[in-house]
């Protein structure tokens, strides 16, 4: 499902990540441990696309090294960064319809739901441009 | 989160805002999540219960969890990777890590 290959990354002259090698199974939970400042962050943030990474990174079986967050996402590559905020001034469900918005390939993504029990409230949601929140325009 | 749909998320306890954004992120249907400490900052009670909606969002789901409290990762994981200076110094099953690092 994910495969990083010899991946080495940098902040400025900082060498980060030297040579991170792993591979994630379907379905599988895989924790990255280790100390404060050992890369662990770093390295959610190059598979996104956030950091740049010399290596090769594989999802779905293609390389995605390279591509642009957005473009990740797209593939179907979610991240829940520990400093994300939310939309504060918006409520619990316009919030979720937001994540339902990005999550979605084309304009007319359809009738895509919200799958887990825990967020039932937008079960039946369609999705809609987030232009249609008045808020959204802004972080408030 | 069902009863408080329509709360906005600015009011919500800052484990709850947590969840929205596992919430969020699981909305777009990715099915592979990256969740970076997602138990940061909370209490023992709000870790466990980030723990059970972890294991429910991960139904049909990959993930990958960085993590500091090493109770989350050994009760969540299917194998762990130790990094060490931006090196993987071993990979295996949470039990075989426990044992022999």
């Amino acid at each position: 499902m994910l495969e990083l290959d010899d991946v080495h990354a940098y902040y400025g002259k900082s060498h980060i990540l030297q040579g991170i090698s792993f591979r994630v199974g379907e379905g599988e939970i895989v924790s990255l441990l280790g100390r404060n400042g050992a890369g662990r962050s770093t390295t959610v943030k190059t598979i996104m696309g956030e950091v740049p990474a010399v290596g090769s990174i594989r999802f779905k079986g293609e390389r995605i090294d390279g591509l642009k967050p957005h473009q990740i996402a797209r593939r179907g590559l979610g991240y829940v960064p520990e400093d994300r905020e939310i939309f504060p001034g918006l409520t619990v469900r316009e919030n979720l319809l937001l994540g339902m918005k990005s999550g979605a390939t084309a304009p007319d993504a359809g009738r895509s739901t919200i799958p887990s029990s825990s967020f039932r409230c937008c079960a039946s949601a369609p999705i809609r441009p987030a232009a249609c929140f008045p808020a959204a325009s802004s972080r408030c | 989160m069902t009863a408080r749909r329509n709360t906005p998320a600015g009011v919500l306890t800052y484990a709850e805002q947590r969840a929205l954004e596992i919430g969020i992120t699981i909305a777009g249907d990715s099915s592979v999540i990256l969740l970076d400490e997602p138990t940061a900052g909370m209490s023992r009670s709000e870790t466990e219960s980030a723990v059970e909606l972890i294991r429910s969002v991960s139904q049909g789901r990959t993930l990958v969890i960085v993590e500091h409290d090493m109770g989350v990762v050994f009760n969540l994981a299917d194998r762990i990777s130790v990094l060490v200076y931006g090196a993987i110094i071993a990979t295996d099953a949470p039990a075989r890590i426990r044992a022999e690092h």
